[in-house]
């Protein structure tokens, strides 16, 4: 008998930094961009393409200064507050100040939703799968996944930005509001990748990850909601949600860019707690353990409605 | 690596899912070189220890190295000098089976082109094909291909073959007596019993998380029953009765009997003065080896009376 590694339950917390940890990370990224070539392209295109439509079609709703402000009268109202945003610069409308207050927010939680999926899709959903155990059984370090998953949505959205900043300057909007515009959906997409490269960590499956994620966002459009209705420019309650941070950067009116760093510290906070996690579990297991199911059916498992209350039974209370 | 530090070992290892105890206290030890039969039931902790080894499963308690190293801490050096085969191989539908073959290969760094080549040959796949359209056997290939192509010193095979047909078990096998030859040690997980029989060194039998008996096969016979099928010229009514001979069945002039390795001689005095026309005596096969320390638990459903029960009920 020789040397060997001895593994008390207390080691829990002992992990590897070293450089190992991310070994074929950059063979892992290839892999996903081809695997992904399609549908990612796909969110990137179409968010882009969105962007652009949504700075041209600005021009054809209101087609002179009078409609403008007409309509900038909506988003600034209560309701209008509401629903997009806190309408900075409606006082004073432009084309540009009016596609910011009005459409941005749409981006952002399109940019959310592809940033959580893709992490989501490429850590959890291949643990769920097994395909993962395949992977890791390579020479592969443990964090080279989640490198990898989150360098692949990091680079779908900087290629967002770069279409949406085209879009936008080529719609004739100021170009510091443009970047700004582009790069606050950037931001977004980071942090949102960073939520899901936690709550991957959480859930034994990818619905679960995916729903939690979700339901950050969700969160975070009902904060925003409350903090922008209260007040033109949005209040004090606007500024606990990282929607409401990415829009209180007031493009084209204030041009901050300060509120773009609180996303991003969070974002780099998140994905190092991901990372964190992810060296405290199993491969293929959640932080929050399943429960066992019942070992019998109860009687009402034979009746067509009660198989369907009992599968659907997730879904509908989440 | 020194030809004393095993490949594999394992003291006390524990580990649980929740309120379920997958390992319970598992010793296993794989020498340099050695085939290694690993045989169990279904959950009896085989995939459990191949996991562990892997480092992708964290133990409990109790201690565990590969090559003298610690497989949760060391995975990515380990893993260069070991491949993996699933019993159950899932894979990426949209690409080809070429495609996921040199991915792994690629995670492993340098390989021999010639060798992947010549094992798809080989295993007779076509890797052009999207994996959408593989079967179960033909992922198994794809993952058996891309492990026996690494150059690597140990192979942890988990039900490697449950997929694929006869044909290919040949293959298979004598694929893996290439890779003894060439030194290398495979933990081989089964539960074709053939399979495990024809390739390996030693046998460890697992049940419920724990090892009940290791050895060579030679060894494990040793302490199991030899069946002999007879025929005499006079009754020999007289056998039952000696200690070590169970389970006698008697048609006519033919019988037939199970004995104890240390009462054959004994047996085999008694019935040369009955007049033996002919003699058939056959080792345990290895269904033997596993019904006796399965065999409470298997029994059970195989009764008759409880399938007949069950069948109509629901």
């Amino acid at each position: 008998m020789t040397a060997s590694a001895t593994l008390p339950p207390a080691h829990r917390l002992v992990e590897t930094s070293d450089a190992s940890a991310t070994v074929g990370a950059w063979t892992l990224l290839r892999f996903m961009l081809r695997r992904d070539r399609v549908r990612l392209s796909s969110w990137v295109v179409g968010i882009g393409l969105l962007t652009l439509y949504f700075s041209l079609a600005v021009r054809t709703v209101a087609r002179d200064e009078a409609q403008l402000a007409q309509l900038a009268g909506m988003l600034s109202d209560p309701v209008g507050r509401l629903m997009t945003g806190p309408a900075f610069g409606m006082e004073q409308p432009t084309y540009a100040r009016f596609f910011s207050a009005g459409y941005a927010l749409f981006r952002y939680i399109f940019i959310a939703l592809m940033s959580a999926f893709t992490v989501v899709r490429h850590t959890r959903a291949e643990e769920q799968s097994g395909r993962a155990e395949l992977m890791r059984a390579n020479v592969v370090g443990r964090h080279a996944t989640l490198t990898a998953a989150f360098l692949l949505t990091a680079i779908a959205n900087v290629a967002i930005g770069v279409l949406m900043l085209a879009a936008t300057l080529a719609a004739g909007f100021a170009p510091a509001g443009s970047a700004l515009v582009a790069t606050a959906g950037v931001a977004v997409g980071v942090f949102f990748a960073a939520v899901a490269a936690v709550t991957s960590q959480l859930s034994e499956s990818s619905r679960g990850a995916s729903a939690m994620a979700g339901g950050l966002l969700a969160l975070a459009y009902l904060i925003r909601m409350g903090g922008d209705m209260s007040e033109a420019g949005g209040s004090t309650l606007s500024w606990f949600s990282p929607l409401g941070w990415a829009q209180q950067t007031a493009p084209y009116v204030e041009d901050r860019w300060w509120p773009l760093l609180l996303l991003l510290v969070l974002a780099a906070a998140l994905t190092g707690a991901g990372f964190w996690l992810s060296t405290t579990r199993d491969v293929g297991a959640g932080l929050l353990a399943p429960r066992l199911g019942r070992s019998e059916a109860k009687p009402a498992l034979g009746t067509p409605l009660g198989l369907a209350a009992r599968v659907l039974r997730g879904g509908l209370r989440g | 690596m020194t030809d004393t530090t095993p490949v594999i070992h394992t003291r006390d290892l524990v580990k649980d899912f929740g309120p379920v105890r997958a390992l319970d206290h598992l010793d296993l030890e794989i020498a340099p070189g050695e085939v290694h039969g690993y045989l169990g039931p279904n959950g009896a902790g085989k995939s459990t220890t191949i996991r562990i080894l892997l480092g992708l499963l964290r133990p409990d308690a109790g201690t565990v190295s590969v090559f003298g190293r610690d497989p949760w801490r060391d995975a990515v050096e380990l893993h260069r000098r070991l491949a993996y085969v699933p019993g159950d191989v899932e894979l990426w539908p949209n690409l080809s089976g070429g495609e996921v073959i040199d991915m792994f290969l690629r995670l492993r760094g340098s390989y021999d082109r010639r060798r992947r080549d010549e094992l798809i040959e080989r295993f007779d796949l076509d890797p052009r094909k999207k994996t959408r359209t593989y079967s179960k056997g033909n992922r198994q290939k794809v993952a058996l291909i891309a492990a026996l192509a690494a150059d690597v010193d140990l192979l942890l095979l988990d039900e490697p073959t449950a997929g694929l047909d006869p044909l290919m078990e040949v293959v298979f096998q004598d694929v893996i007596r290439e890779a003894k030859s060439a030194g290398r040690a495979v933990l081989l997980s089964s539960h074709i019993l053939a399979q495990v029989e024809a390739l390996s060194d030693r046998i460890s039998i697992v049940r419920a998380g724990r090892i009940v008996e290791s050895g060579s096969l030679s060894q494990l016979r040793h302490v199991t029953r030899t069946t002999i099928e007879v025929h005499t010229t006079q009754p020999a009514d007289g056998l039952a009765e000696i200690t070590g001979v169970h389970d006698m069945r008697v048609h006519g002039e033919r019988i037939a009997f199970d004995v104890d390795g240390e009462h054959v001689d004994e047996v085999m005095r008694q019935l040369a003065p009955l007049g033996v026309t002919s003699i058939v005596a056959h080792p345990p096969t290895l269904e033997q080896l596993l019904m006796r320390y399965y065999g409470d638990s298997i029994e059970r459903p195989t009764t008759p009376a409880v399938t007949a029960t069950r069948g109509p009920s629901q």
